[in-house]
């Protein structure tokens, strides 16, 4: 369900934005924002499939808390 | 395009600072600093907005030559270098303070609301905000800073009755070095997260003011907090507000005018989510501007929507308690921060020294002889 939801807001977002990026002549525009958008997507599938996904404040605590430690 | 004045873009620092230090920083804080709290946010105001501005004194000087417009490889490389982090801890920050907020809602006012569904519709009513332009951010910044801190200012005066006045001498006291530094070291990037002023130079009207701005929004903000943060302290004590996850949200829970309105907190939370709105709107606005210079679009706007969903993904991918979420704040965030603004700095100051070594260069022996 959560997926489907996800799906019909994406596929929203593209309708809408390519509509805009067409009216107002910005064509090179629609690759990029194409290709960040299904980024984007697969990125939101991913941290729903894959509980498990490290979160970026994992990785961030990974390189910069033993610093942070040797520094306070 | 009308643009930003000193005034407008210092009233904007302001909400933009105030706005997060109040809600999830003072509980920390007091658990580092005890009671000499009050002096590290402006000490941290003046070094955090110091850092900033060096970003900002280096972006003036650079003037039409910003990275990103043009040039060759190296410059480019040093371009990309220069956006592509801060990209990154801009779309951290978002996601970062939305997941604060989320749990926030949930935990005291909204908890059978599913907590996905508050991050969309806040992350939704932001991203039209941001598909509006700066100026409309800006614009609600003014609006809203009147109503914040009028708000902020009179609501801890209501509850001075309860007010625990001997344990102030500990406020003038208890000073300690290394706990102080600590505190400094996690403070001042808060204050310092006020780079992304840089991104926004050419549409900020006399930018060489920029500097002095920074410094007295973040001073002005600090003192708020600290306004507050003593009424915390003489209130609960530092251990009990050290524990507390929310200590400001409790003492605005302590006012209690008369027999009619004996629950104010709802309606100061209210005022006070305005502000969060404003940061999170000024962050995805940054985080959209970093995405169309690395992919080289004109126009941002289409991207709007498709930032507020990555950040979204960030949020649920960040699906932990807020315990958890403080534990990796307080425990490698500054550092975190601290690297983006210095590398910033360090980059801007390599694209300056070889913008100038380009120019020489390129100087015609008349000019030379001229």
């Amino acid at each position: 369900m959560y997926i489907t939801l996800l799906t019909i807001v994406f596929a929203g977002i593209a309708y809408r934005e390519a509509r805009f990026i067409r009216k107002h002549g910005v064509k090179p525009a629609l690759l990029p924002f194409t290709v960040i958008l299904v980024l984007a997507f697969l990125y939101n599938i991913t941290t729903i499939v894959y509980r498990e996904l490290p979160s970026p404040n994992a990785w961030i605590k990974a390189v910069f808390a033993p610093l942070q430690a040797w520094i306070v | 395009m009308k643009k930003i004045s000193q005034l407008e873009l210092g009233l904007l620092l302001c909400l933009f600072n105030y706005s997060t230090m109040v809600g999830f920083w003072i509980g920390p804080l007091a658990g580092i600093a005890s009671y000499s709290g009050w002096a590290v946010l402006p000490i941290a105001a003046i070094i955090g907005s110091s850092a900033a501005g060096v970003t900002v004194w280096l972006g003036n000087r650079l003037d039409d030559r910003m990275p990103g417009h043009s040039g060759g490889m190296l410059q480019t490389f040093l371009a990309l270098l220069l956006t592509v982090p801060a990209f990154g801890f801009f779309l951290h920050q978002a996601a970062y303070i939305m997941k604060e907020f989320t749990d926030f809602m949930a935990q005291m006012y909204l908890p059978t609301t599913p907590e996905w569904l508050l991050t969309a519709l806040f992350l939704y009513t932001a991203a039209i905000a941001v598909r509006s332009g700066l100026e409309t951010i800006v614009r609600c910044a003014s609006g809203f800073f009147f109503v914040v801190f009028m708000a902020s200012l009179l609501a801890p005066l209501l509850v001075t009755k309860d007010v625990n006045f001997d344990r102030s001498i500990a406020l003038v006291t208890h000073f300690r070095f290394d706990s102080m530094w600590e505190a400094v070291y996690k403070t001042a990037p808060w204050f310092g997260e006020s780079f992304f002023v840089l991104f926004l130079l050419p549409r900020i009207d006399a930018p060489q003011r920029t500097y002095r701005t920074l410094l007295i929004a973040s001073i002005g903000s600090s003192l708020v907090t600290a306004f507050y943060y003593i009424y915390s302290m003489l209130l609960f004590g530092q251990s009990v507000t050290a524990h507390l996850t929310y200590p400001v949200m409790e003492v605005i829970r302590y006012v209690r005018i008369g027999d009619f309105l004996e629950n104010m907190d709802p309606l100061m939370e209210a005022i006070w989510t305005a502000s969060i709105f404003i940061k999170l709107c000024t962050l995805l606005y940054i985080v959209t501007l970093l995405m169309t210079r690395i992919v080289k679009v004109k126009d941002g706007r289409p991207f709007s929507f498709v930032t507020a969903a990555i950040v979204f993904g960030i949020v649920n991918q960040m699906n932990v308690s807020t315990t958890e979420l403080n534990d990796f704040f307080q425990s490698s965030w500054a550092t975190f921060a601290w690297f983006i603004v210095l590398s910033t700095i360090l980059v801007l100051a390599l694209y300056l020294s070889f913008a100038k070594m380009n120019a020489a260069a390129y100087q015609t022996p008349s000019e030379e002889g001229g």
